[in-house]
């Protein structure tokens, strides 16, 4: 899974545009040519479908608890993560745990998920600049942008990301937010923010959200929607290659801040539900 | 009329094998019984591994219930295959300052076990609870971060699809850098085997140079404990390059092209870790 630095780093390479409208009309007719891919109402995880990961960090900014189910006719994640604490700057890293589709390269254009975070807390560290951060998130990598040294190594330089975050920052609070970042090494661990946009919707615990990403690839932008809110991000670069490590992911995605302070090692924490997603035919 | 000597040597034989199996109990501290929650960030690390999108892993848990650690995970073969099998899915938790343990003790209770094999492979599907540990090299790791040559050794309580239900003591060397190849240096199936819902206490000791030996032990203080002692020839004072000891789930689905898809669902609860002090 991806991640952003925006908010906590946010730097714009590209051209930015953001114009939060309200197009009903524009999406009344993307909603109807979306199809069903799981609405979760099955006994156990589809597994032609979707296939569960884990990413952890090891014994000093470990996971504990994790799990990946359905529940209610829900898909139901949830992680806890822990920072080091041996330092006061930055962050472990990227934890996640996710559910991700078996078919990626099929979602061309549009990949949409009812949201809702049931439970989510982020302890902070008052001696590091870095918050801790986790989300429930909805992503995809959609194009290259031709920069990848070695696609066929697998080198994802160059990838762009787009997708959509419920959030917690220990230091921001709760926001809803897309993204579109850009991989600047192989293995994808360090990015660059393209664009970013705070939705007026707030983050409601137990609220369903019914979060849309779509690449207008044409127009080289991405749209986001969140229920009826509606922002736009673009970009400048080449799109015409597929992405190296193409996915289109659901999931939590943590970062504990590294805390040296005593009685207080910070933790992320999020329990999600996952409902309805809808893809292009 | 006896040799009193040789009653004398019985006597004192039996005495010490006596009070050295008390001893060795005595000497266990609690790690964890898992009697608080949340899972204990300053103990454990948990870590899933999974085989990607051909060979899924689905459900899984790790978290504490009713006072014991809980782990469960679902997987599904290759459909592309009737040979073979990807390999062993895990969802763990890891002591957290592993090297220092020689002797791990846990409470492992088997709350299901399903698996679905294939009939068009000679290769099992299994589910299982492990208890195992990367405890030291042979000394014949090519280069950094390459675990040719690592020793595991550990139990696993197993439902395999071809050969029932076990549970086996097993010494192995990792045979690629990833460990995800290994060969076994030796095992020993228990004689008693494991029942669903029911806790069994496994005990693993590693006896090093000069001794090199792992000993494992069913039940130890229940009324007829059974023990096996597994030896090995190869050098063990080089340190693993990834020392750890670990609780885990396993699933191995066989890989089947010619019948339904293989599963595995392991659902396993562990609970009072005790170690050498």
């Amino acid at each position: 899974m991806e991640v952003r630095n925006s908010m906590r780093k946010y730097r714009a390479v590209a051209v930015v545009v953001v114009m939060p409208l309200v197009l009903l009309g524009f999406a009344g007719a993307s909603q109807a040519q979306l199809v069903l891919y799981d609405d979760f109402n099955t006994k156990a995880i589809n597994p032609a479908k979707w296939f569960g990961t884990e990413r952890s960090l090891g014994g000093v900014s470990p996971n504990t608890e994790a799990s990946r189910k359905l529940s209610g006719g829900h898909l139901e994640i949830d992680l806890t993560s822990y920072g080091r604490s041996d330092s006061n700057s930055g962050t472990a890293g990227e934890a996640n745990e996710a559910l991700r589709t078996t078919n990626p390269a099929a979602i061309t254009t549009t990949f949409q998920v009812d949201v809702a975070v049931k439970s989510i807390s982020a302890v902070d560290c008052p001696a590091n600049s870095a918050s801790t951060f986790t989300s429930a998130l909805v992503i995809g990598a959609w194009f290259n942008d031709g920069t990848s040294p070695n696609p066929g190594g697998g080198d994802r330089t160059g990838d762009v990301n787009g997708g959509i975050e419920k959030a917690k920052s220990s230091k921001l609070g709760d926001y809803i937010a897309a993204f579109i970042t850009r991989c600047t090494n192989a293995s994808c661990t360090t990015r660059d923010s393209i664009g970013f946009h705070t939705f007026a919707t707030a983050l409601t615990k137990g609220a369903f959200d019914t979060l849309r990403i779509q690449w207008d690839q044409p127009n080289h932008r991405f749209i986001f929607w969140v229920n009826q809110e509606q922002a736009v991000l673009g970009y400048v670069f080449p799109d015409a290659n597929p992405a190296v490590l193409n996915f289109k992911n659901i999931g939590i995605e943590s970062f504990a801040s590294n805390c040296m302070l005593p009685n207080q090692r910070t933790v992320a924490s999020a329990k999600v539900l996952f409902d309805n997603v809808m893809v292009n035919p | 009329m006896r040799n009193p000597l040789a009653v004398t040597v019985l006597l004192v034989t039996g005495l010490l094998l006596l009070g050295f199996a008390s001893v060795s109990e005595a000497q266990l501290v609690l790690y964890d019984d898992f009697n608080s929650k949340p899972i204990n960030p300053a103990k454990w690390s948990g870590f899933e591994s999974d085989f990607g999108p051909a060979a899924p892993n689905t459900e899984t848990a790790r978290k504490i219930a009713n006072g014991k650690l809980n782990l469960v995970l679902t997987s599904y073969g290759r459909t592309d295959s009737d040979t073979g099998t990807l390999g062993n899915a895990l969802v763990s938790l890891e002591i957290n300052n592993p090297t220092v343990v020689t002797t791990i003790q846990v409470d492992v209770t088997v709350k299901s076990a399903k698996v679905r094999g294939c009939a068009f492979n000679t290769t099992a599907t299994r589910a299982a609870a492990r208890v195992m540990g990367d405890f030291f090299s042979d000394g014949t790791s090519p280069g950094p971060g390459d675990r040719t040559g690592d020793i595991i050794a550990g139990t696993v309580s197993q439902r395999d699809s071809l050969a029932g239900d076990q549970i086996v003591a097993f010494v192995a060397r990792c045979t690629n850098a990833s460990c995800g190849s290994s060969t076994t240096l030796a095992s020993q199936v228990f004689a008693d085997t494991w029942t669903k819902g029911v806790a069994d206490t496994i005990r693993m000791q590693w006896l090093p140079s000069p001794t090199k030996q792992f000993v494992f032990t069913l039940n130890p203080a229940g009324p007829s404990p059974e023990t096996h002692t597994l030896s090995y020839a190869v050098s063990d004072t080089t340190p693993p390059v990834l020392p750890h000891r670990r609780l885990y789930t396993l699933t191995r689905p066989a890989n089947c092209m010619s019948g339904p898809r293989t599963s595995a669902t392991a659902k396993v609860v562990f609970d009072n870790v005790m170690v050498n002090p």
